[in-house]
């Protein structure tokens, strides 16, 4: 079973709570431990940590950014070799701090990460490597993928999202389906390494829908169709129920479901499809039927779909009043109804105890 | 092997051979290409912008780019030409070349591999249309586009290649091109 994450102040709460029932005799000490075996301590932010992320991070950019400058005094091949010594020098340096030094450790292995992106990117320059070059994205993503299976690492996972995202975005034109596909496989069998961290299931789920935009994309399916299709992806995501992080599921899938829900209440997004005469009848009935589904919703107390009724409410009225209204009470107005749900949105966080649900 | 993994060297020596495998391969096609490849020179036409990652470069464009419709093999001409678009969309193109002066020009362009000759893989771009819709000619794309110069500099090369007074080396191996570098005309 995958273990729940708690914040350090939680955790600590948790276990004095336990430990007072266990002296009150309602729990007994063996069952203490096993309710706590069921929950992981979040490492959370540590000073050192940062310094020497950002530090390493900061070498890594001015490595980027010397190979960019193209030095004409040092050679090709040299610089090649500074590079590989570079992958070498720091992933030793890691293995040595490892026990002693764990922080300083993952320092390294971040630099080392960002040295291979140099490395790609200084190869590219050396043999004037054309196009939009989205390969290059595609080999830094793997590299990283396999530094991140091997260091268990969430931050250096995290970067590996990211380079897949650049991937796909930068290939749009392309024929990447079968890479995209095997990138997408490989994050999900990433999320079981990391005891299906919920930090993890997000990002993997966010490249899966930028996946789908690019297939999309791809096979010319047009504006409407694409929008309907993640309002249904929106509403599966948050309606299946599956033992994988359900809850960033159904978060994901509430914003995926209210962004394309929005844009469906534009007009000309049905007009592509239902021709002048229609357009517009069909996005108001589209508009008023999603705006009864947010409220259900909101009466759920969730905020996300709070949010996007504010959006859409404000999107009517910018839409139908501005060049009615003069323009101090088109101000005024606009105000009031982004106040009171300033104070609505407020109440219902509080209620929930911050839960962005 | 579990118990290879568990070692802690093991893992470090293993990310250390995947990255040098992937920065390895990344240079094993444009090496073997500058060694076992032929050297041809093409027309060079450009401007000068700057990519984050790899730096100051020359957008360049070549006289081979442009394919006039009788170039083109008759599988080519076969497809609709209304539909060529969509045809030939995301398609491997081969270019054959053939050396006519000094310079390398467009001898005919193929959807098969060719078996003999020199040629050149591309990917098709747009077509060129005359006003009454009928194709006059197709523009193509070679991943030769981009020659990278150390930061702040190239201008002067720049402004020959945009006056057409440069030209460039590639090598070319089984249809697959490295920009060696690009040389002003004499």
């Amino acid at each position: 079973m995958a273990l729940k994450n708690l914040s350090k102040s939680q955790y600590r709460f948790l276990d004095y709570e336990l430990k007072e029932q266990m002296k009150r005799d309602l729990i007994t000490e063996n069952q203490l431990e096993e309710i706590m075996k069921t929950y992981e301590e979040s490492e959370g932010l540590n000073f050192i940590k940062v310094i020497l992320s950002v530090g390493a991070v900061l070498i890594g950019l001015g490595i980027l950014s010397f190979i960019a400058s193209n030095w004409i005094h040092i050679g090709r091949v040299i610089k090649l070799l500074v590079i590989f010594l570079a992958l070498g020098g720091t992933l030793l340096t890691s293995y040595k701090t490892e026990i002693n030094s764990p922080k300083i450790s993952k320092a390294f292995l971040y630099l080392s990460t960002l040295i291979f992106g140099a490395g790609i990117f200084l190869i590219g320059q050396i043999f004037h490597l054309g196009g939009t070059w989205s390969d290059a994205f595609l080999i830094w993503t793997i590299g990283t993928i396999a530094m991140a299976f091997l260091s268990k690492d969430l931050l250096i996972s995290i970067f590996a999202h990211l380079l897949a995202a650049t991937f796909i975005l930068s290939g749009f034109d392309k024929n990447i389906i079968i890479l995209g596909l095997f990138v997408t496989a490989l994050f999900y069998a990433l999320n079981k390494y990391y005891n299906y961290s919920s930090v993890m299931t997000f990002f993997t789920n966010l490249i899966s829908l930028i996946f789908i935009l690019y297939l999309c994309n791809y096979f010319e399916i047009e504006a409407f169709y694409t929008i309907v299709l993640f309002f249904l992806i929106g509403l599966g995501m948050y309606y299946m129920k599956h033992p994988l992080n359900l809850h960033v599921f159904q978060l994901q899938g509430l914003i995926v479901l209210s962004l394309s829900g929005l844009l469906l209440t534009i007009d000309e997004i049905w007009r592509d499809i239902f021709h002048l005469d229609y357009g517009g009848i069909f996005s108001i009935v589209f508009g008023i039927c999603f705006l009864i589904y947010l409220l259900s919703l909101v009466k759920k107390q969730l905020l996300t779909p709070l949010i996007f009724t504010c959006a859409i409410i404000m999107r009517y009225y910018f839409d139908t009043l501005y060049d009615f209204l003069p323009k101090s009470m088109f101000f005024i107005f606009g105000g009031m109804i982004l106040l009171s749900f300033g104070v609505y949105f407020e109440r219902v966080r509080k209620k929930r105890g911050g839960d962005m649900g | 092997m579990k118990e290879l993994f568990k070692k802690r060297g093991f893992k470090y020596i293993l990310i250390f051979v995947i990255f040098t495998l992937l920065l390895t391969s990344m240079m094993a096609k444009p090496v073997l290409t500058l060694f076992l490849g032929q050297e041809i020179q093409i027309k060079v036409k450009a401007y000068d912008p700057r990519d984050i990652f790899r730096g100051d470069y020359i957008q360049l464009a070549f006289e081979i780019d442009e394919i006039s419709v009788d170039k083109l093999d008759s599988d080519i001409r076969q497809l609709s030409e209304s539909n060529l678009e969509k045809n030939l969309y995301n398609k491997e193109l081969y270019v054959l070349v053939t050396q006519q002066g000094t310079y390398y020009e467009v001898d005919k362009v193929t959807l098969k591999t060719p078996k003999e000759g020199l040629y050149l893989k591309t990917k098709f771009l747009y077509a060129q249309r005359h006003e009454n819709n009928e194709v006059t000619g197709i523009i193509v794309e070679y991943p030769l586009d981009k020659y990278f110069v150390p930061e702040n500099t190239g201008k002067e090369l720049e402004e020959k290649v945009q006056k057409g007074e440069a030209y460039a080396t590639i090598k070319v191996f089984k249809g697959y091109a490295v920009l060696e570098e690009i040389l002003m005309e004499k």
